[in-house]
């Protein structure tokens, strides 16, 4: 990070570039190879939901019958037998529907996820165990970007996003690859090195926009010099290019016939749906929630973060078949770790390591993927051991848009000396 | 209204409060920004300060082709200033105050009614408002604030005159050990241990959980309030610099008094000595908390704090130029075995804890006796090491991340950083002011070029509209939440990097909500705006020329425009 720090995607890079030269009045667009307008033209469409503070994993897809996961977790562990929703678990051999996969005794779901089951019993429900990475020092920031760079020497200072980097060199003629919601800075580091439309959320953006005209070719050439603004004026051109795209997707929010959660990623997920059902051309959508960074209390704050997301997974499902778009979307959590496995004093879990995560849409094989880590073979600091190496994830991901093996291998670890295929996709996607 | 009849405006009142502003000298007798001169400066003290009079300020050009809107002609140029009149005549007889259309330059004697005569040229060829403005104006406010916030008029007409050394000299020589305000009257409140806190009632237990978030609200205000009054503007400038550099935040710590210690400490040591500066980053119980340290213990090492104590506050990830190898974090976590916290958050070092075995790290031996703190021997190895290019690795790293922070983008292997990291660790044996001095008088800075090459953080932004104008929101706890919501939040940086900066400030979410925020902001403040100085907005709130030149007639007018435009974003 320290000798080749610099804020400049690569993309940005050769935009200013051109534009310093004037060769082009038109920055956001090259020619060339273009694999976002090819997903585009797929219709394919990726939604990455960020668990922000480290999702408790054991409490979430919970290994029940296990009796060190009891002992581990003596005030705050689910049981098949409570009538209280912060406490109870559902056992996956309790659920009908279709899939394929067995459905492992002593394993359940947290109650708070209920609201998936509609998704789990359509077969659109993938449950991947024991995700991560080695060598975690179990810091937030450490975690997060490791999965947003997708390399274990992440430097957030010099690498793009790992989906970013899955379109490095090539050039675009999109003008919105991406849509960050809520935290929309850091909302965007997973793609970094495409073209973001950061916001709050849309119906703030079409106001404090209405009256923003693109900078003018003069005033273009009057910056050429002045890197910084340039990349003001560039940045105002795509606000101004994404809003006349918006406003026309969502400037009428489509309608559904989905009664939405009012709450924060509920809110989010509408906008998201909008904005595919309207038929803004964007591939990438992320949004976040949290904090599910639950060192205290965690019984009542796990299950409310988890009773938001699973109603709002559960309104989008239902837009999105609702509009015939279900199949072409990939839903996928990630969060920084997964929690310790002995409990703290304060009814919460410290930081840990690998936890499961969740894929949703038409298209995935819907039951649980993966192995559970031990409870027992555990590491130095007694945390689990992660089963799947977090970049297979990715890599699955990857593969849903059609991006090639190599390209993500590149992505996923960029030596020269890394052996190709290294991270196979995992056996998710239908 | 095209680019001359902008500057003719901005010109115009730049006379008048010439005339103001020396008057206000005379009669002070010195200082203007507010305060005096200070303690703390370096050794020896500044060089007397030449402050401009009337009489000094010759060679104003003036491009007028409009008419000037306050002041003029023997009407009082702003409340307690003196009024002045054109050519020596009466008022309202003199020259016209427009001359008409382009023409030959004319001379204009002013005479103040406070101080002596002084000569303004009006110039009829049209140029951009800052080569138009009288250069003393120009070169002062740059300098000012691009060390530190853009000057209010008073500061900067403090400034006037002066060459960029002695203004650099100033704002160093105000740089103190504490703020110009006191902090927060519960910093030292004790930290209640778990066994003070469980004796606690019901209603006491309450009423200390609640204080926490009160606290860190009341702080975040106190630090953006200093930063739009402080007479220190370098000296909050640079508090901003090491908060980011040397992280810690509200979130990961759980008392905040905890925090605002850490930033008493940092300030009381950002004027002094780097070696004692890290010393006390050591020992500092928010570093301790934040980095683990007080978890680290013999036999069971915790290397957080070693970690980023080398990679990222003294040494940087440069490894190829044999700044440090991953091989040495252990044994340096070794040496910080033992620094723990005691019941009530307070520093404290554990003998017990502590391995004291023989250290060897980059080829000095010691054995490991109780002398000194095996830390203290860290922090001296550190700023005694050399990278593999013969310059001492710690030096290369601090002066870069200033350069990076104060001038822009630079190589650690630039000639330049090298050169000044030698000063530093050779001339300056690591003092910090004279760096400083040496970093804010250096030709890459005072490069007319990088003049408005750099972004605007959010915190300069709000800043930056504030203290120029020389006006205060109502309620500065009603402000921090924008700088959150940019990206900044001001004692909450988003990990151990700090802020990524430079052009990552701006996205399309961000790009839009400054406009929006500032847009907000001006409204909320228009009654404050100060009507005297509408001719001087540009040269007030603009580190560059606007995008798109100001059409507005009106004070408010104005400032939304300029506020409005991308160049507002720049420094």
């Amino acid at each position: 990070m320290y000798d080749l720090r610099s804020p400049l995607s690569r993309r940005a890079v050769l935009r200013t570039a051109t534009l310093a030269g004037l060769a082009a009045l038109f920055p956001a667009r090259a020619f060339g190879a273009d694999v976002v307008a090819r997903i585009l033209a797929a219709g394919k469409i990726l939604v990455m939901l960020e668990l922000e503070g480290g999702n408790d994993g054991l409490n979430t897809i919970v290994p029940y019958a296990d009796t060190n996961y009891q002992s581990a977790r003596s005030t705050i562990r689910l049981r098949t037998d409570s009538t209280d929703d912060r406490y109870r678990v559902i056992p996956f051999t309790d659920f009908s529907g279709a899939t394929a996969l067995p459905k492992p005794a002593g394993v359940g779901v947290h109650a708070a996820l209920n609201d998936l089951m509609p998704a789990w019993q359509g077969g659109n429900l993938a449950i991947v165990q024991g995700l991560g990475y080695a060598q975690s020092n179990r810091s937030h920031f450490r975690g997060i970007d490791l999965w947003n760079h997708g390399v274990t020497d992440a430097d957030p200072e010099q690498s793009n996003g790992w989906l970013g980097r899955m379109f490095t060199g090539q050039d675009s003629t999109t003008i919105v690859d991406g849509i960050a919601l809520r935290r929309a800075g850091n909302n965007a580091a997973t793609m970094t090195g495409v073209n973001v439309l950061a916001m709050d959320n849309a119906s703030d953006y079409l106001a404090r926009t209405s009256s923003w005209t693109a900078p003018t070719v003069d005033q273009f050439t009057a910056a050429a010099a002045n890197p910084a603004l340039l990349h003001l004026l560039n940045t105002r051109k795509l606000a101004v290019e994404a809003r006349g795209q918006l406003n026309a997707a969502v400037g009428t929010p489509p309608a559904f016939g989905v009664t939405w959660s009012t709450s924060d990623i509920g809110r989010q997920l509408r906008t998201v749906a909008e904005s595919i059902a309207g038929g803004m051309p964007c591939p990438f959508y992320k949004v976040s929630t949290g904090s599910f960074d639950t060192h205290a209390d965690q019984p009542y704050r796990h299950r409310k973060l988890w009773v938001d997301v699973s109603l709002a997974l559960k309104n989008f499902r239902d837009a999105m078949i609702e509009k015939s778009k279900w199949n072409n979307v990939l839903v996928v959590t990630y969060s920084e770790f997964g929690r310790r496995i002995a409990q703290n004093n304060s009814d919460g879990t410290d930081h840990g390591t690998a936890a499961p995560h969740l894929l949703l849409g038409g298209s995935v094989i819907g039951g649980i993927h993966g192995t559970q880590p031990s409870l027992t073979a555990v590491d130095e600091r007694n945390d689990m051991i992660a089963t799947t190496d977090f970049r297979r994830y990715l890599a699955t991901i990857g593969q849903f848009l059609g991006i090639s093996a190599t390209n993500r291998d590149a992505a996923l670890e960029p030596s020269a000396t890394t052996p190709a295929g290294l991270y196979t996709p995992l056996a998710v996607l239908a | 209204m095209n680019t001359a009849q902008e500057s003719t405006t901005n010109d115009l009142l730049v006379v008048a409060g010439v005339a103001v502003a020396a008057a206000t000298l005379t009669a002070c007798g010195g200082g203007g920004g507010g305060g005096g001169n200070d303690a703390g400066g370096p050794p020896g003290g500044p060089p007397p300060v030449v402050l401009p009079t009337a009489a000094s300020i010759t060679g104003v050009k003036i491009v007028d082709d409009a008419a000037a809107p306050v002041g003029a002609n023997g009407q009082p140029a702003a409340a307690g200033g003196v009024a002045f009149n054109l050519d020596g005549g009466t008022a309202g007889t003199s020259l016209p105050k427009d001359p008409g259309a382009d023409g030959a330059a004319r001379t204009y004697n002013f005479t103040p009614t406070v101080g002596g005569a002084f000569t303004v040229t009006i110039n009829p060829t049209p140029s951009n408002v800052y080569s138009s403005l009288p250069l003393v104006l120009n070169a002062a406010r740059n300098a000012v604030a691009a060390a530190s916030f853009p000057p209010a008029w008073d500061e900067l007409m403090a400034n006037a005159g002066l060459t960029q050394s002695q203004i650099i000299q100033r704002l160093v020589g105000r740089v103190r050990t504490t703020p110009y305000e006191a902090y927060p009257a519960w910093i030292d409140e004790r930290i209640l241990s778990w066994t003070q806190y469980s004796a606690l009632s019901e209603a006491a237990k309450t009423a200390y959980n609640d204080r926490r978030w009160p606290r860190r609200t009341e702080m975040k205000a106190w630090w953006l309030r200093q930063m739009v009054r402080s007479p220190d503007p370098l000296g909050e400038r640079l508090m901003m610099f090491w908060h980011g550099v040397f992280t810690s935040s509200f979130n990961s710590l759980e008392e905040p008094e905890t925090m605002v210690r850490q930033h008493r400490t940092w300030r009381a040591n950002q004027g002094g000595n780097l070696r004692t500066f890290l010393k006390a980053l050591t020992r500092d119980p928010g570093m301790c908390i934040f980095l683990d340290s007080r978890t680290n213990r013999k036999g069971a090492p915790n290397t957080n704090f070693a970690r980023e104590l080398m990679e990222l506050f003294t040494l940087g990830e440069r490894t190829q130029f044999g700044a440090y190898a991953e091989a040495d974090i252990p044994l340096v976590a070794k040496c910080f075995t033992g620094y723990h916290l005691n019941d009530n958050d307070e520093f404290t070092f554990v003998p017990d804890q502590h391995d004291f075995s023989t250290k060897t790290l980059w080829g000095v031996t010691w054995a490991d006796d109780g002398s000194q703190l095996a830390g203290d021997w860290v922090i001296d190895q550190i700023l005694a090491k050399m990278d593999i290019s013969g310059h001492r690795s710690c030096a290369v790293y601090i002066v870069t991340r200033l350069w990076r922070e104060f001038i822009g983008p630079v190589l650690s292997t630039d000639a330049r950083v090298l050169a000044l990291a030698n000063k530093f660790s050779n001339d300056y044996a690591y003092e910090l002011k004279p760096l400083y001095q040496a970093l804010l008088t250096h030709a890459a800075f005072t490069d007319p070029a990088v003049r408005g090459t750099r972004m605007r953080s959010p915190v300069e932004l709000l800043v930056g509209f504030w203290r120029p104008l020389g006006i205060e929101p109502d309620v500065y706890e009603d402000q921090t939440w924008k700088l959150s919501s940019l990206d900044q939040d001001l004692l909450d940086p988003p990990n151990v990097f700090g802020w990524p900066g430079g052009l990552a400030w701006i996205n399309v979410k961000n790009a839009v909500n400054r406009q929006t925020y500032m847009e907000w902001t001006v409204w909320n403040d228009r009654a404050k705006l100060p009507e005297r100085l509408f001719p001087v907005l540009g040269l007030l709130l603009m580190a560059v020329d606007p995008v798109v030149a100001p059409t507005g007639t009106t004070t408010q007018n104005k400032v939304f425009a300029y506020v409005k435009d991308p160049a507002f974003n720049l420094r």
